[in-house]
């Protein structure tokens, strides 16, 4: 853990120096986070794959002002920007992609995991395009605080830090944005109390 | 069972997700579990969020779609340059507010030298006033008459008051101020003053006399007009006190409308910086 901290700092001030092909490797161990983090942001894959390309063309452009601290943070950051202008000078596409959204629940390219059966695939499948769905409708600031604590696992802190926001008012977006996503995912019907079981009944067993 | 205020309903839904998460205050939680322990409804809500939650934390992450590598055209990172603007915004800034001072300070300390010149423009005043009430009986004659009678002595005793109005708005442009600070006489006076000019060759004609300093024979006369039509009228201060540049030695408005060009240009970089700042942080 600590080699590979070094390591990334090592990468970093490479990178602050031109070196590109050391900003390269950062991408590579990053594009996953930022690529999810863009797709729950935006929820169509295209918009998400520019956006995050985006987020990588701005860090390395501005390496040089990240002095120090937590680079995933800064990173999230960054790509956060530009969700929020890709809002704000693409609003209209909102609609319409929620539309494509409920269309064609396929669109949201899931890795399945490994060990489950057809049905639960294909359940999981649902609920995973239903939550996506359910994202897409919160307030950009709820799905940014849930996206960035749920999804991509950061603390309270951290998600403050990325949202240049108070610890209270992460705490209470991030209360609020579930709890509209709950109201959500319960409103789609019996779908998802079942799903809801089959959740918690695993989250419970070990 | 108890009956449970509404508002506490509320106040333990609000801190369900801080529960969930362990986020809360012993002293909270303890509040929180004690209303759970009693309140049904409230369970329900803590069990579908703590679902909603695993569902959401169970999404996997989507299969990239390509690399997002720099291509090698990427170029270099930009030189970290925002600190080095605000350093430039706070001296542009601090260099804009001297240069008003100064400007400022020259005016307070005028008046006191330009005491000399004072009584010829007055004598000029009484001089146009004079004319214009001898051809009195055009109507039009009177109304450019008591505009430069107004701004025609200005050059010697009022440049201060003028110059004030500038120094209370925080530095534009010279050249705009001066106009928008005319406009209020000169609308009556502009589209007038050229007919004064070819008119009343007069009132100009005893700018001539009076000053009886006259040791340049300047052409006075034409530029007055005109210059009043067009800003301050500089031209009027260089004619109607000769001795006290002579004396003086100091070309003092000069050096006013430089530090005033400078403040404003100053200004106008600081706030260039300061936009310039605003977007590179958003």
């Amino acid at each position: 853990m600590a080699d590979s901290l070094t390591n990334e700092a090592e990468l970093i001030e490479r990178s602050q120096r031109s070196d590109l092909a050391a900003f390269n490797t950062l991408v590579e161990a990053y594009q996953g986070q930022v690529f999810h983090f863009t797709l729950r942001m935006l929820s169509r894959p295209e918009a998400a794959e520019d956006a995050t390309q985006e987020s990588f063309f701005n860090a390395y452009r501005n390496i040089r002002s990240f002095r120090g601290g937590n680079f995933r943070v800064w990173l999230l950051r960054i790509a956060s920007n530009v969700c929020h202008d890709y809002y704000r000078s693409k609003g209209r596409q909102k609609a319409e992609s929620l539309d494509a959204l409920l269309d064609d629940p396929a669109r949201q390219p899931n890795l399945p995991s490994p060990a489950a059966t057809p049905e639960e695939q294909a359940l999981r499948q649902e609920m995973a395009s239903a939550i996506a769905t359910g994202l897409a409708r919160l307030p950009e600031e709820q799905r940014l605080a849930v996206v960035l604590v749920d999804v991509q696992g950061f603390s309270y802190e951290e998600a403050a830090e990325v949202m240049n926001t108070a610890l209270g008012t992460v705490k209470s977006r991030i209360n609020r944005g579930r709890a509209a996503l709950r109201d959500y995912l319960l409103s789609l019907g019996e779908l998802l109390p079942q799903a809801f079981r089959l959740e918690k009944g695993k989250a419970e067993q070990p | 069972m108890r009956l449970w205020r509404k508002d506490q309903h509320a106040a333990v839904r609000d801190s369900l997700s801080a529960y969930l998460d362990e986020r809360l205050p012993a002293k909270e939680r303890r509040q929180v579990e004690q209303h759970l322990a009693a309140c049904q409804a409230c369970r329900g809500e803590l069990e579908t969020l703590r679902a909603t939650v695993h569902a959401i934390r169970s999404l996997s992450a989507p299969a990239l779609p390509r690399s997002f590598r720099l291509p090698a055209t990427a170029g270099h990172p930009a030189t970290p340059r925002a600190h080095l603007y605000a350093g430039a915004l706070r001296f542009a800034s601090a260099a804009a507010s001297l240069a008003l001072l100064a400007v400022f300070l020259t005016d307070v300390a005028l008046p006191s030298r330009q005491q000399v010149p004072q009584d010829g423009s007055v004598a000029s005043l009484t001089a146009d006033k004079q004319v214009e009430t001898a051809p009195g009986q055009e109507s039009r004659v009177p109304v450019p008459a008591p505009t430069t009678a107004l701004v025609a002595p200005q050059p010697t005793p009022t440049p201060a008051p003028q110059r004030f109005a500038t120094t209370a708005t925080p530095a534009p442009q010279p050249t705009a101020t001066g106009l928008a600070e005319t406009r209020p006489f000169a609308p009556p006076q502009a589209p007038i003053a050229p007919s004064s000019a070819g008119l009343a060759a007069s009132p100009t004609a005893t700018v001539e006399p009076t000053p009886t300093p006259s040791p340049s024979p300047m052409p006075a006369p034409t530029p007055s007009p005109m210059a009043l039509a067009q800003d301050v009228a500089p031209p009027p201060v260089t004619s109607a006190k000769p001795p006290a540049q002579e004396e003086g030695g100091f070309p003092w408005q000069a050096v006013e409308w430089t530090l005033l060009g400078v403040a404003a240009a100053l200004a106008a970089a600081a706030l260039a910086f300061h936009m310039r700042v605003r977007r590179q942080r958003r």
